[in-house]
């Protein structure tokens, strides 16, 4: 969800199938075990998505 | 010498209808500047143990020392100056009716520190908030502003350690990240040390050198960051939380 509005709707399982870029963004910035210490991308908040 | 060291802790709660054993026996030791990692099921006592640290949950044995000294009780002032803690819930750690300039300023003021008005602004955009913001309540905040207030109210005496209790867990993944890597930069710029809890594996890969993997109020298992990147743990239940964590499901 996005300001309140489904944007996108999966299995919990598909979640990597993700096509809604606000859902692939979140995935994103999730930290990984192994993964790289620079800092996480978070997300770019487009103004688009809410409509 | 190790800034933190907890030998054979033990916490005990004696409820009117039952006696909880929360942590028992428990030790572990954080050098200075290292970011140290609790994980575990919920009730396994990490909270426990950082609440013990501040003198909010009663010690029925062993020691905890800061910088070699065994902590005083009541912790008082230097304590506090030295030490300090940040919650998983912004909103409760904060006074609903105070502003953000009066939460920021009382540490300032019961510790006799002047210059208030500088030291504030200072604050604020150390955690990447505007100035104008002393003026707001907590509920005029979103959450990821609160828990950089938080972080901020947690750093205006300048102390050495940070106490972190789950303070991403109540946020979205892309506040998360922004909160993380808050907390990242200020580590790097401030030589800070960190005792943090997380029940999310990747949250305390991402954030620590070392994580002692707790379970029913015991150490199970310490992993160096390598080992739990290399899946190298040795107890079985390190590796039933390893394989149940999340972004192993993510691929
Ligand atoms: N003030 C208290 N009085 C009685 N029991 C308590 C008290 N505080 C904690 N406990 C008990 O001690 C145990 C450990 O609690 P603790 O909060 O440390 O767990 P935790 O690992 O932080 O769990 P979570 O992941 O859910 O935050 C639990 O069984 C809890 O119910
Ligand atoms: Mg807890």
């Amino acid at each position: 969800m996005y300001k309140g509005r489904v944007v996108e709707e999966l299995e919990a399982a598909n979640l990597m199938q993700a096509k809604h870029p606000y859902t692939q963004g979140l995935l994103n910035c999730l930290p990984r075990i192994g993964g790289s210490r620079q800092p996480l991308p978070s997300l770019d908040r487009a103004a688009g998505w809410a409509e | 010498m190790n800034l933190i060291e907890i030998d054979n802790l033990s916490v005990t709660f004696d409820t009117s209808d039952r006696v909880v054993r929360a942590v028992q026996g428990v030790s572990l030791s954080v050098a200075r500047r290292e970011s140290y990692g609790l994980v575990g099921e919920s009730g396994s006592g990490k909270s426990t143990i950082l609440r013990a640290i501040c003198g909010l949950a009663p010690i029925s044995g062993g020691t905890i020392r800061i910088n070699g000294k065994p902590v005083p009780t009541p912790r008082g002032r230097a304590f506090s100056a030295q030490v300090q803690m940040v919650f998983q819930d912004p909103y409760a750690s904060l006074h609903p009716r105070h502003t953000i300039d009066r939460t920021l300023s009382e540490p300032l003021a019961i510790h006799g520190l002047g210059n208030t008005d500088a030291r504030v602004v200072k604050a604020l955009t150390d955690v990447g908030l505007p100035p104008a913001f002393r003026f707001r309540f907590p509920h005029q905040l979103s959450g990821g502003q609160r828990q950089r207030v938080a972080i901020a109210r947690a750093l205006m005496l300048e102390p050495e350690i940070l106490l972190l209790d789950e303070p991403t867990s109540a946020l979205d993944a892309s506040v998360q990240a922004e909160t993380l890597n808050l907390l990242n930069r200020l580590r790097a710029e401030r030589g800070l040390t960190f005792l943090m809890v997380s029940h999310d594996l990747a949250v305390i890969d991402h954030m620590c050198d070392r994580v002692l993997v707790m379970q029913h109020g015991r150490a199970v298992e310490e992993l160096t960051r390598e080992a739990l990147a290399g899946a190298k743990m040795t107890t079985d239940y390190a590796r039933t939380l390893f394989e149940a964590s999340a972004d192993r499901m993510l691929g």
